[in-house]
């Protein structure tokens, strides 16, 4: 009995200390943006296993942690252990969401939690200067940026870009890559190694130490004024076989126009070039033709640059254009490399000739300033050549034979005839416009084939309904004639009628003399029953016998009008 | 009627802004403002494809920025609407010899389809209408029976059929010809070549200008073929579809 009383105490003493269940689910921020993290906490006093209600556009993040955290209720004196269950994800779509309940199942039973909302607004990617770090970014565990060379540069100053990528985690590689993009940025160019390989590093913002990587760097060489955006880049960030889809923020660049006072040697030249000339030969006799090369070197938009003109004096002529030779690739600086042109010259005239310098001008975007640039001066001794006729073209200026021009054929003007040039395939005007004569010439030609035999058909009907007309009638008078006690005329009338009736349901022409031969041949042709031609024949016989015999009773005067209507509606039955 | 008058409006202001904007273009092109002018006429293209001075325009002014491989593809859109365009062909012929290539232009097209998109696909369109209107009476007259010309109009009919069944497939010829796109043309020197969809790149690579056969898009990659049956994987950035 001591032993019962000692353990029921104990149960009681149990219980007294055990808690109350309690499941708790938390989401932290309740208000977000699309593709940012959100961290789903549950919080419960007892320990199993976790399932939580999400929705479909939930995304599943990798931080994912457990634990246990024991907690002292001051007003009770006791601890209390907490079990804690965290997920970070993020959605997918806008709109308010209702995250859970989380559900707890230890042994056979299960605890529900509370559920919480979370309000996700449309993604913004406001414009991010080079490293600084929104607050929004840091919370994410990967986010991306566009690295710029610059924030501002002259138009036709190359600008370098590159995606960056910061992640909590060590990233293996990347998927669905969508690059970033310049509107009316014509000039761009790939640079480094394959895009295919990231390389990480690793890097510390605010005492968090990223993994890092850049990607997609190109050299780009924008043109015009004022303020360009560079669209965001996508990714698939992925460790292993866990994704995340990343959305990198934009950036903004300003381009700024060239001073106007370019001088007149401009060629469109930005960034830092030199200029070296040389002459294919020093010997030369009057009509000789040499080789002028101007070598621009140096970096910048050494690809976009126009040929420099050559003011020649007197005594020269420029065959055609000259011919251009590119040396260079793109790298930080822009092009960098040479790009070389070779004139073709004619020397018309003999003894001490002096080429000027040729000048050029270029704009330095460090030092903001057009810089003209100059070569040596030559001079030349050409020897008398009495075989020499100079062609009849201005000198100085250039030949434009069809051998040397390398000029495409002039621009065109607007052709607007040309709008919708295959607007009728792609209508369905195409198909009416072919089918609907086709269909109407059908249609009218076998409507005037059938016209004549629809026309006698539709006269053959109508005799047949003036013919059933004028049976009726005589069924009328055989009765008008019945009750004048004309029996003689009553027969005839009431045979006559019943003939047609026949005639009519058994479609015998109705040109032909109806007497009882044709009918009685017509039944035979058309198979009719035994019993029906005996029931017709019989009917024949009354009418004889009443018609001849005198004695007929006035019963079977109107039995016989009676049983011969009833013959003509069965007969075909 | 109202709304009628409306519309018709709005394609007069339509058309006046595009004839504007062409103009805009062409005057940067004619002051040598090259990237600015491409930059408008490619605009103009996207609004307006058919108009084939836009990308003859544009080849001109791809070519003196020196980029050829886009050049070529804008004459050859031209080429697309015009096949038998001398000048065009000329200036293709520039194009290749300022890449020093050995390669010649060639027409991807018989001279016989070359002339059937050079008809042009309305052209065909009306002709069908015409030759569908003879058959037409031919049939009428054929069905009317009471008409002692049946067998002459049986055999013009029949001529008129086939000439029909001949100018509605030559419609739909050029109209495919001038709508999809079969071919592209590499834009990028050097464009690196793939052996796979994960970017395994080939050593070789493709020069620029050079006309490729579209077998079918995968991801940001085009399945191509080149002239000696060759198939390969490129980016779709290094290439532009004719």
């Amino acid at each position: 009995m001591k032993l019962l009383l000692a353990h029921i105490v104990c149960l009681l003493s149990l219980l007294s200390w055990a808690q109350k269940p309690l499941v708790y689910l938390e989401v932290e921020p309740k208000e977000a943006e699309i593709g940012e993290a959100i961290t789903i906490t549950v919080k419960a006093n007892i320990q199993g296993d976790v399932d939580i209600d999400l929705p479909a556009a939930y995304v599943s993040g990798y931080n994912t942690m457990s634990g246990m955290e024991q907690e002292i209720d001051y007003n009770t004196g006791k601890v209390i252990t907490y079990f804690y269950h965290s997920q970070s994800g993020t959605l997918s779509k806008a709109g308010n969401f209702t995250i859970g309940p989380a559900y707890i199942k230890k042994g056979n039973k299960v605890y529900k939690s509370n559920t919480a909302s979370v309000q996700i607004k449309k993604e913004y990617t406001p414009p991010v200067a080079n490293h600084e770090f929104t607050s929004k970014q840091l919370r994410q565990p990967a986010f991306g940026i566009i690295e710029t060379s610059k924030q501002s540069i002259y138009e036709g100053e190359p600008l370098l870009l590159n995606a960056k990528v910061y992640s909590l985690f060590s990233p293996t590689h990347l998927e669905n890559y969508q690059e970033y993009t310049l509107e009316d940025v014509l000039d761009k160019h790939d640079i480094g190694a394959s895009n295919q390989r990231i390389m990480v590093d690793e890097e510390n913002i605010r005492r968090t130490t990223y993994f890092t990587f850049e990607y997609d760097k190109k050299v780009v060489f924008p043109i015009g004024k004022g303020k360009i955006t560079i669209e965001p880049f996508k990714l698939l960030l992925l460790r292993g076989f866990e994704s995340l889809p990343l959305t990198s923020s934009s950036a903004v660049i300003e381009i700024k126009a060239l001073p106007g006072n370019a001088p007149k040697d401009f060629t469109g030249g930005v960034g830092n070039l030199k200029l070296k000339r040389s002459l294919s030969n020093n010997d030369f006799k009057q009509g000789d033709v040499f080789t002028l090369s101007l070598e621009i070197s140096g970096n910048g938009n050494l690809q976009n640059l126009l040929e420099p003109k050559l003011n020649l004096p007197q005594g020269f002529l420029i065959y055609g254009d000259p011919e251009i030779k590119e040396d260079f690739v793109f790298g930080a600086l822009g092009a960098e490399g040479k790009v070389t042109y070779d004139y073709h010259i004619q020397v018309t005239q003999h003894g001490k000739l002096e080429l000027p310098a040729t000048t050029l001008s270029y704009f330095h975007p460090q030092i903001e300033k057009y810089i003209q640039l100059t070569s040596e001066q030559d001079e030349l001794i050409v020897g008398k050549n009495s075989n020499f006729q100079l062609a009849q073209t201005k000198v100085g200026s250039t030949i434009n034979n069809a051998v040397s021009s390398d000029q495409p054929a002039p621009l065109r003007a607007a052709n607007n005839d040309e709008e919708n040039h295959d607007f009728i395939i792609g209508s369905g005007i195409f198909w009416f416009g072919l089918s609907a004569p086709i269909l109407i010439a059908l249609i009218g030609g076998i409507w005037m084939r059938k016209k004549p035999e629809i026309a006698h058909k539709k006269s053959k009907n109508q005799q047949k309904e003036t013919f059933k007309k004028e049976t009726e009638l005589l069924f009328e008078i055989a009765k008008s004639k019945l009750e004048n006690q004309e029996f003689g005329d009553f027969y005839s009338m009431l045979e006559k009628a019943f003939l047609q009736s026949i005639a009519i349901k058994m479609n015998v022409p109705l040109e032909a003399t109806i007497n009882r031969q044709l009918i009685m041949k017509t039944l035979y042709e058309k198979n009719l029953s035994e019993s029906k031609k005996i029931e017709i024949k019989q009917w024949f016989e009354k009418c004889d016998a009443g018609r001849f015999g005198l004695g007929s009773i006035e019963n079977n005067h109107l039995e016989l009008i009676a049983s011969s209507k009833l013959i003509c509606q069965n007969i075909d039955k | 009627m109202l709304r009628i008058l409306l519309i018709i409006q709005l394609f007069i202001i339509f058309g006046a802004h595009s004839q504007n904007d062409f103009d805009n273009a062409l005057k940067k092109a004619n002051e040598k403002n090259f990237q600015q002018a491409i930059l408008s006429f490619e605009k103009i293209a996207e609004s307006n494809p058919e108009n084939s001075a836009v990308y003859y325009n544009l080849g001109n002014c791809y070519y003196h920025i020196r980029r050829y491989g886009d050049a070529i593809w804008a004459y050859e859109k031209v080429l697309k609407q015009h096949p038998l365009d001398n000048e065009v062909i000329m200036n293709l012929e520039l194009c290749y010899k300022k890449l020093g290539s050995n390669h010649a232009w060639q027409p991807h097209l018989s001279g016989m389809q070359q002339l059937i998109i050079a008809v042009g696909s309305n052209t065909w369109a009306y002709l069908a209408f015409f030759l569908s209107l003879i058959f037409a009476f031919c049939l009428f007259y054929v069905l009317k029976k009471d008409t002692g010309w049946r067998r002459p109009l049986l055999l013009l009919g029949g001529g008129m059929l086939v000439l029909l069944i001949i100018s509605i497939a030559c419609a739909f010829a050029s109209y495919d010809q001038s709508n999809k796109s079969y071919f592209a043309i590499i834009t990028k020197s050097e464009a690196p070549v793939f052996l796979n969809d994960k970017g395994l790149k080939s050593t070789f690579k493709l020069a620029q200008g050079i006309k490729v056969a579209i077998i079918e898009q995968k991801a940001s990659n085009y399945l191509v073929q080149l002239e000696n049956g060759r198939t390969l994987l490129v980016n779709s950035k290094h290439i532009r579809l004719i």
